[in-house]
């Protein structure tokens, strides 16, 4: 257990720039999800902490050893791989003994070891099978058996649930919560999911074109995205581009002649911005259900999608088009070309300032 | 209609499943025809031939000439070892370069390469022996150079000795050994090394619990093409080898030109070829021997269904 400290990293492939300059720290026993879309630079930050990758610049430390240079083999750590990387010429057994048998432990005393791994995985029983005996999430169970069991100073996760499919990946998150509780330890995740980093991390590391965009707990991510970049990938949708204000009822950003109430804001009067706004803090009702509210815009919706337990709408104020998410139930009263009244809950729009964003 | 689909459904069943069996028997029809007729027939043929003398007696005496004689039995076990050596010499080279091509190669320069190594294959082997010969002999290229170096003498050469030979038959056993080697370590998942390695396996020990498992079997493959075309050798002991650096295949094809005896170079051959497949028997029988005994045994078959977590 230890706590995992990032100093002026940096890494180009054949001279275009995967990961900027950046430091980082993450506590000892905690769990950091690096969030990030393909190329963002989350499994290069992942792979050179691991060693698999060595930085052009810049330190690692695990714990208070200095493990820059070192190959994976002596950094003590474990690592889960997205396609899980069984050793498929191996027992269920004999993968998770592997990494002690490679440390010299005992034969005995690795059986017995991998034995109370694989009842912490839920995997009790399964020793003699070979891994293809087994399913995708069943494969994964083994392959953080197999990292856990040399007990690693670190525990790092490339991607490991995005080749699951929904239902197994919801009860592996659960698992890896678990996990993580019963042994506390400092744990590095890689993932492309916003609501899986969420759902896991302590902290959320957003990377994006090799950069930090932002570092903080999930729900400071979720109600103060950083940027635009931030806002958007956690599902904002542009709203458009504006300038923002001061008026009766306080902040607001005014588009296309439109005033929608911004939250805290900390731009001054004046300043051009683009707003982004939260689908599901937007709610809609129908304009004959009742009068409309003080804090209400009056629109018009243009199109409605059915995705099941959820439905999506898009409404028009004047010419800036508003997005609602709604639970299907409350959607039954909307029909396209229907007046609607729109409420934006406080915080429902961000507004960023022009070239603060990327 | 719906009273006509089973009846056109169930006349037309017996075709469905004629036609498969069908389409394997026009497969396999023809590489068996020409399995029995060129090489099954000849070899029972060849058998029969090695039990007659030469007045047509059906006899055992070719093969007890064969297994008394000390000459014949000493070539044969040079032959043996001369090509087990240079079988496992090329592919103990070949391995480390098929590595670096399918790990650490890009994939223009890969394509490349590959194109360069099946040169010589395709090539005349006799032209590659004379090659071969005029690099080596005394006064050639590599004495040239050694001779200046003040290594060896001017006039030294290991052409006509046995080395010569084995060289040669090293260099090509190469190709293939790259080849068969090279698509054994692109079948082994990169993300499966960086396993091990980050469990706090060496690279020594990667390659003796992760890539010698995982390639053993195309080892083995590798392995018996390679012997069986390399004990067979007569041209290059002939030309290269001298008298020190023969083997059995020269034997043979003398007793065949000189037209002495047949059935004796029919029974030499057939030791031959039984004492071949006993080595490569056995080297297949250690491998996978060895890769039952790293698994940690057989796993146990459970055949209750793996189920969903």
């Amino acid at each position: 257990m230890a706590r995992v400290i990032i100093t002026g990293v940096s890494k180009t492939f054949n001279g275009s720039t995967a990961l900027h300059p950046l430091d980082l720290a993450v506590e000892d026993g905690s769990f950091c999800c690096m969030l990030g879309s393909s190329g963002s630079g989350k499994s290069t930050l992942l792979r050179i902490i691991a060693g698999l990758s060595e930085p052009d610049t810049g330190t690692v430390r695990i714990g208070d050893r200095d493990v820059t240079g070192l190959p994976p083999e002596r950094r003590r750590i474990g690592f889960v791989f997205q396609d899980y990387a069984l050793f498929p010429h191996l027992s269920v057994g004999s993968n998770v003994t592997f990494g002690l048998r490679a440390r010299h432990v005992s034969k005995r005393e690795a059986v017995v070891k991998a034995e109370r791994m694989l009842e912490l995985v839920g995997l009790t029983g399964y020793a003699h099978r070979t891994p293809k005996q087994l399913s995708g999430g069943q494969q994964q169970r083994v392959a953080l058996a197999r990292a856990l069991v040399t007990e690693p100073d670190v525990l790092l996760l490339d991607e490991p649930l995005s080749a699951l499919d929904r239902k197994i990946r919801g009860e592996m998150q659960r698992e890896l919560k678990r996990i993580h509780r019963e042994t506390g330890l400092t744990t590095i995740m890689v993932t492309h999911d916003q609501e899986e980093a969420m759902n896991l991390g302590d902290r959320v590391l957003m990377l994006s074109n090799g950069a930090v965009q932002q570092f903080d707990e999930p729900e400071r991510l979720y109600h103060a995205p950083a940027n635009e970049f931030v806002a958007g990938f956690l599902g904002a949708v542009p709203l458009g581009h504006g300038v923002v204000g001061t008026g009766a009822r306080g902040r607001f950003v005014e588009i296309a002649g439109n005033r929608f109430a911004l939250g805290d804001s900390r731009l001054p009067d004046g300043t051009e911005a683009d707003a982004v706004v939260m689908a599901e803090r937007v709610t809609l009702t129908a304009a004959t259900a009742r009068a409309r509210d003080e804090a209400e815009h009056e629109g018009v919706v243009v199109s409605l999608d059915f995705f099941g337990p959820f439905a999506r709408a898009e409404a028009r104020v004047g010419d800036v088009s508003v997005p609602a998410m709604m639970l299907s139930q409350h959607a039954t009263a909307l029909e396209g070309g229907a007046r609607v009244w729109i409420r934006i809950a406080t915080g429902g729009i961000h507004a960023f300032a022009d070239g603060a964003t990327r | 209609m719906a009273a006509t689909a089973p009846h056109r459904r169930a006349g037309r069943s017996p075709l469905r499943s004629a036609g498969p069996a069908l389409g394997r028997a026009g497969l396999l029809a023809p590489g068996l025809i020409l399995l029995v007729a060129l090489a099954f027939l000849p070899l029972v043929a060849i058998v029969i031939s090695g039990f007659l003398n030469d007045r047509s007696q059906f006899t055992a005496a070719n093969f007890a000439h064969v297994l008394t004689s000390g000459i014949y039995l000493k070539l044969l076990g040079r032959t043996l070892a001369v090509a087990f050596l240079t079988t496992a010499v090329a592919i103990a080279l070949a391995w480390p370069a098929a590595l670096a091509l399918a790990r650490h190669t890009s994939p223009g320069s890969r394509t490349v390469i590959l194109g360069l190594v099946i040169i010589p294959y395709i090539t005349s082997q006799l032209l590659l022996i004379y090659g071969f010969l005029s690099l080596i002999q005394a006064g050639g290229p590599v004495s040239f150079v050694l001779s200046h170096l003040h290594l060896v003498d001017a006039h030294a050469s290991i052409l006509y000795t046995p080395w010569a030979n084995i060289l040669m038959l090293i260099y090509e056993n190469l190709p293939a050994a790259i080849l068969i080697m090279y698509s054994a370590s692109e079948s082994i998942d990169a993300s499966v090394l960086e396993a091990a390695r980050t469990l706090g396996a060496r690279p020594w020990y990667v390659f003796l619990r992760v890539v010698w498992p995982l390639s053993s079997a195309m080892v083995v493959v590798n392995f018996t093409l390679n012997f069986v075309q390399t004990v067979g050798a007569f041209a290059e002991p002939a030309i290269l080898g001298g008298p020190n650096g023969q083997m059995l295949g020269i034997a043979i094809q003398a007793q065949l030109s000189t037209g002495a005896s047949q059935g004796f170079a029919v029974a030499l051959s057939l030791v031959l070829l039984v004492a071949s497949l006993v080595v490569v028997g056995a080297v297949a029988l250690l491998v996978s021997w060895m890769r039952r005994a790293q698994a940690g045994g057989t796993p146990r078959r459970i055949v209750t269904p793996a189920t969903e977590v």
